[in-house]
């Protein structure tokens, strides 16, 4: 897990191994908010395996005419895999509420089949259909006269649960949404705030154990900092449970963030859909390009990661802990890498983890062990994307960034000519 | 003064008299009420014509006054309890109807989206959301008119429905303050008393929510 944390002053990308983690490929940074960001599990990759399972949802030519002749969806064919966060996303009235809708039968198609395990819903009992759905609505929508332990514990009232193991049920699922139950379940909805009211309703849909989690706007009504907060939760509890989730947003921030893959409609159909990088680096038509901000240059380095660019590894500066400014001295001499302003040396343990770096100059005395003075290095995590890393040489005034591996050894230095050079084969490249 | 006219042997009598009356009528139209107004919110019957009309007609029934109604139902059925409990039960309709409707309207669209979406079945979400909810707003309307038909009921007794309205009428035509004073005092307390104690119900069925 990738987290930017201010640190006395200065930006630090810290490594933390979770062994709930699933490893990811790409993932958005939202490296300015300083607040902990989880990544996205396997953007077509981890563990939503292409062409292996049946997709948990499939839309097989649908199409949704209301009476009055408007023509709400047309003729979509998508597909949600297991596990994933599919996000539907476009201005309003493009039709991605009306698509989710259909999924859990509160609306119902004029023609196409929606496949839900494979088994067409039509055939479904619309109860029994939604049970095995949660459900989040942007309005929040808890019983205002029932107790959040109420609130909780209807779906698996529903599904038949009682006594010890439903309060249990409820008591997971609040604790999954940060509110311990000792402290909430008996307190009314009017007596929480926006961002806890809506942990109530992400609970509510959690309790009934469902296949997969719709979610329309969910965040939409909470300020910003909120709305933030609970989209990370909800990407940590997602890569915790493997849920699917159908999520709709009006919002292209929130889409880049939440979606494994991101669908975009207008007017009824679908444009577009793969994960956030395709859409930025090949967007379908001009709607999409502009839709998602692929004007803006800086965009799609937040869904690149480190790893693509070449690391430099041979030649570096460095030495390890015990040793002493004669050899801080050889190393800088001898290196290829180009310093931005002092010579300095990276300093490792034996075990080959980076330590942190001295100044070549701190001391003139070649006999001095370099540990007195022993500096700290803003690394980055070979997961953190070239976004995080720009966002570090920028903001530092640094050219060389080094990478550590998940348990923390040191691969090698992102240097600024070799992101340069990939930027500029990525530019020839299209 | 005739204030020995009154004697409380009278006035019990009477006021029973009055109870029943109003007891009969808003028993029957209190769950008429319930049973309109939840059909006519449903989405099946919302499309329909026949429970717009009759909404309609039902709050049209507001405008007219209660004498009205009562010579009306006199027309028909002649006089006697029958015809009084039986306009008294129309009139204390239109209030309760109009609450329950509007009560049940009143449910926040997003809660019942919710009640929906997670599984509810409709007599669920009828049963368990709705009809709480809207409980603040129906209780209203069933207070209301029972204070309503506590004063209509008074005037019933001019068609024979008898009731505390007979001192208050005997006493206007006999020009007996003492009279008039003994059924319309009466009158007045137990439309208080009735509100309170029915208020006093509302907050014990609504919770503390």
């Amino acid at each position: 897990m990738t987290a930017v944390e201010k640190t006395t002053g200065e930006i630090r990308i810290v490594e933390r191994t979770d062994a709930a983690e699933v490893v990811s490929e790409e993932r958005p940074a939202l490296s300015s908010s300083g607040a902990d960001v989880a990544p996205v599990p396997g953007h077509d990759g981890g563990k939503v395996r292409d062409g292996e399972e049946t997709p948990l949802i499939r839309f097989v030519g649908v199409e949704k005419r209301y009476d009055n002749g408007v023509v709400a969806v047309r003729n979509l064919d998508l597909e949600v895999r297991r596990g994933e966060i599919l996000v539907l996303i476009g201005p309003s009235g493009c039709g991605k509420t009306t698509t989710l809708r259909m999924t859990n039968r509160l609306v119902e198609p004029t023609e196409g089949t929606i496949l839900f395990d494979g088994e067409d819903i039509s055939g479904f009992d619309p109860e029994e259909l939604r049970r095995r759905m949660g459900y989040v609505i942007q309005g929040i929508g808890l019983f205002p006269h029932m107790s959040v332990f109420e609130n909780v514990a209807v779906v698996p009232r529903l599904k038949g649960m009682k006594g010890a193991p439903l309060r249990e049920t409820v008591e997971r699922s609040l604790a999954l949404v940060g509110l311990p139950a000792e402290e909430y379940a008996r307190k009314w909805p009017r007596e929480l705030s926006g961002g806890q009211q809506q942990r109530v309703g992400v609970a509510r849909a959690l309790a009934g154990d469902p296949e997969v989690i719709l979610m329309d706007e969910p965040f939409g009504s909470l300020d910003p900092l909120t709305r933030e907060s609970l989209q990370d939760e909800l990407l940590k509890l997602q890569q915790a449970l493997g849920k699917t989730v159908l999520f709709v947003t009006h919002d292209i921030a929130e889409a880049m963030k939440m979606g494994n893959r991101i669908a975009v409609l207008r007017a009824g159909e679908l444009v577009q859909v793969g994960d956030p990088l395709s859409l930025l680096t090949a967007p379908a038509d001009s709607f999409v390009h502009d839709f998602v901000g692929a004007s803006n240059p800086l965009s799609k380095f937040a869904f690149m990661k480190v790893e693509r660019v070449r690391l430099l590894t041979e030649g570096l500066p460095t030495v390890r802990i015990g040793e002493t400014f004669a050899e801080v001295r050889k190393a800088v001499t001898s290196t290829s890498l180009i310093f931005a302003r002092n010579p300095f040396a990276y300093v490792l343990d034996y075990a080959g983890r980076l330590l942190g770096f001295v100044d070549a100059g701190a001391s003139r005395d070649p006999s001095m062990r370099v540990g007195p003075f022993l500096r700290r290095a803003t690394s980055v995590s070979r997961n953190a994307t070239i976004h995080d890393a720009l966002l570090i040489m920028v903001t530092l005034g640094i050219l060389n960034v080094p990478v550590l591996g998940e348990d923390g050894s040191f691969l090698g230095v992102l240097t600024f000519r070799n992101l340069n050079s990939y930027i500029w084969e990525q530019g020839e490249a299209s | 003064m005739f204030l020995g006219v009154a004697t409380p042997r009278f006035i019990l009598q009477f006021l029973l008299e009055h109870l029943w009356l109003v007891g009969v009528a808003c028993g029957i139209a209190f769950p008429l009420a319930l049973i309109l107004g939840i059909w006519v919110t449903r989405p099946a019957s919302r499309e329909g014509h026949v429970a717009r009309y009759m909404t309609q007609f039902v709050f049209l029934g507001q405008a007219v006054p209660s004498l009205a109604v009562i010579g009306l139902v006199m027309a028909v059925l002649g006089t006697g309890e029958a015809t009084a409990i039986f306009a008294l039960t129309i009139y204390s309709l239109v209030p309760m109807v109009r609450n329950v409707v509007e009560g049940l309207r009143s449910v926040d669209t997003s809660v019942l989206d919710a009640a929906k979406g997670i599984g509810m079945t409709p007599l669920g979400v009828l049963v368990r959301v709705e009809l709480p909810l809207a409980l603040p707003v129906i209780f209203a309307g069933l207070r209301t008119a029972v204070v309503i038909t506590i004063g209509t009921a008074a005037l019933s007794s001019q068609v024979g429905g008898g009731g505390l309205g007979r001192m208050i009428f005997t006493g206007l035509s006999m020009m007996d303050t003492g009279l008039i004073l003994s059924g319309a005092v009466p009158t007045a307390l137990l439309a208080i008393f009735a509100d309170k104690a029915l208020g006093l119900v509302e907050r014990r069925l609504r919770g503390s929510w």
